[in-house]
């Protein structure tokens, strides 16, 4: 590895040849393998050892720094937990409904569709409260889905308790903002006791 | 809690592939996000890094990049790989940060490279390092061209419009940086 001739170091090769014009073709990248079209070297340079030889020490010194930037760098240890915090307290994310009409279209806003599922929700025997988390817009502005979470009557059969509220919130929907067919993600994130 | 229901929905988002977990988030689950921003911390933060060469930026500017990626994501049609949707919504974050410091500081940890001598760096951990510090020591547009064409292996076009420039000039910009940290290595072997 030591004693290497340093052959960038010179004004010209030992075959004649100057380097800067070659070295410049390495370092914009048009030196390519010799049978890849987009090679701009001359015979003289694909060929002679000299030339060759410095095109392959600035390869290798590339090859160095490339890899050092690809090394992974560890990030900060509380970078998911920061980037989280801040996007639990953007909330639910401001869906909105695209009703097409013959003679206008119709915009409901997702905070619409919060106050319809969580008061159906909220009727349901065995919740105790009920809470949108999020508003999934869809393509075009279908309604695509919503997150919602439970609170439920300690004792109550979870499963078909989240299935009653999903026909139930599903109802709502199409009774009042007109919509069918919004998936409805249930949460049971906390039991009512006594 | 093996068997809860918590405990399998945790495994079930860290068993699935990027594009459910997209999906999922799209939906409204910031589980799933979390789950993607841990899978891709580690290498949004090397770009950012290496595109702003200062830690406390580039820990800003992916916190930022993020919480963008979550507001964005609705509008994320999946034609791209979510890594790599991810990668633009990071450098444009890490370009706006370097338009707001200009002019360039010399990065806080890093002195402006005398040539590196072979008997100064030894081993190649500290030729990387050097070399980092070589390539946080370039001006701005420089280190920006030179990053996205390696860490992302992007293409002179490509870069150019993340970059807003030509790729013509992307490719200037690449040369100029190769042919300064070559300098820096002369004597190296």
């Amino acid at each position: 590895m030591t004693g290497d001739e340093d052959v960038t170091a010179g004004d010209v090769l030992p075959c004649g040849r100057p380097t800067a014009p070659l070295l410049e073709l390495v370092l914009e990248g048009r030196v390519h393998p010799p049978d890849d079209e987009r090679d701009e070297r001359d015979e003289h340079q694909r060929t002679c050892p000299h030339c060759r030889a410095l095109v392959d020490d600035v390869e290798r010194r590339w090859s160095a720094v490339t890899a050092s930037l690809v090394e992974p760098e560890t990030p900060p240890a509380d970078l998911v937990d920061a980037v989280m915090g801040r996007v639990r307290a953007l909330g639910p994310r401001t869906g909105r409904v695209v009703l097409p009409g013959d003679r206008g279209e119709t915009r409901v806003r997702g905070v619409v569709l919060q106050r319809v599922a969580e008061e159906a929700a909220g009727r349901v025997p065995g919740v105790s409260l009920a809470l949108v988390r999020d508003v999934g817009e869809g393509t075009g502005g279908a309604p695509a889905a919503l997150v919602l979470s439970l609170v439920a009557v300690h004792g109550r059969d979870l499963p078909a308790l989240a299935e009653l509220v999903r026909r139930e919130v599903g109802a709502a929907l199409a009774a009042v903002v007109g919509v069918d067919g919004v998936r409805v993600d249930v949460r049971v994130d906390d039991l009512a006791v006594g | 809690m093996p068997g809860s229901v918590r405990g399998a929905s945790a495994a079930g988002l860290a068993d699935a592939d990027d594009t459910a977990l997209v999906a999922r988030a799209q939906e409204g689950y910031t589980a799933a996000f979390e789950e993607l921003v841990r899978r891709h911390q580690a290498r949004a933060f090397t770009l950012a890094f290496r595109l702003l060469a200062d830690r406390g930026d580039a820990q800003d500017a992916v916190q930022e990049a993020f919480v963008k990626a979550w507001t964005k994501l609705p509008g994320f049609d999946g034609r791209a790989a979510f890594s790599t949707w991810l990668h633009r919504v990071v450098v444009n974050q890490c370009m706006s940060t370097l338009r707001r410091r200009r002019p360039v500081p010399v990065p806080d940890d890093v002195e402006r490279p005398a040539p590196v001598r072979t008997e100064q760096v030894v081993e190649e951990r500290a030729r990387g390092r050097a070399l980092r510090r070589g390539v946080a020591g370039l001006p701005d547009d420089l280190r920006a061209a030179l990053v996205l064409t390696t860490v992302l292996e992007q293409g002179y076009d490509e870069a150019g419009l993340l970059l807003g420039v030509p790729a013509s000039t992307v490719r200037g910009r690449v040369a100029r940086a190769r042919r300064t940290l070559t300098a820096e290595m002369e004597g190296w072997s």
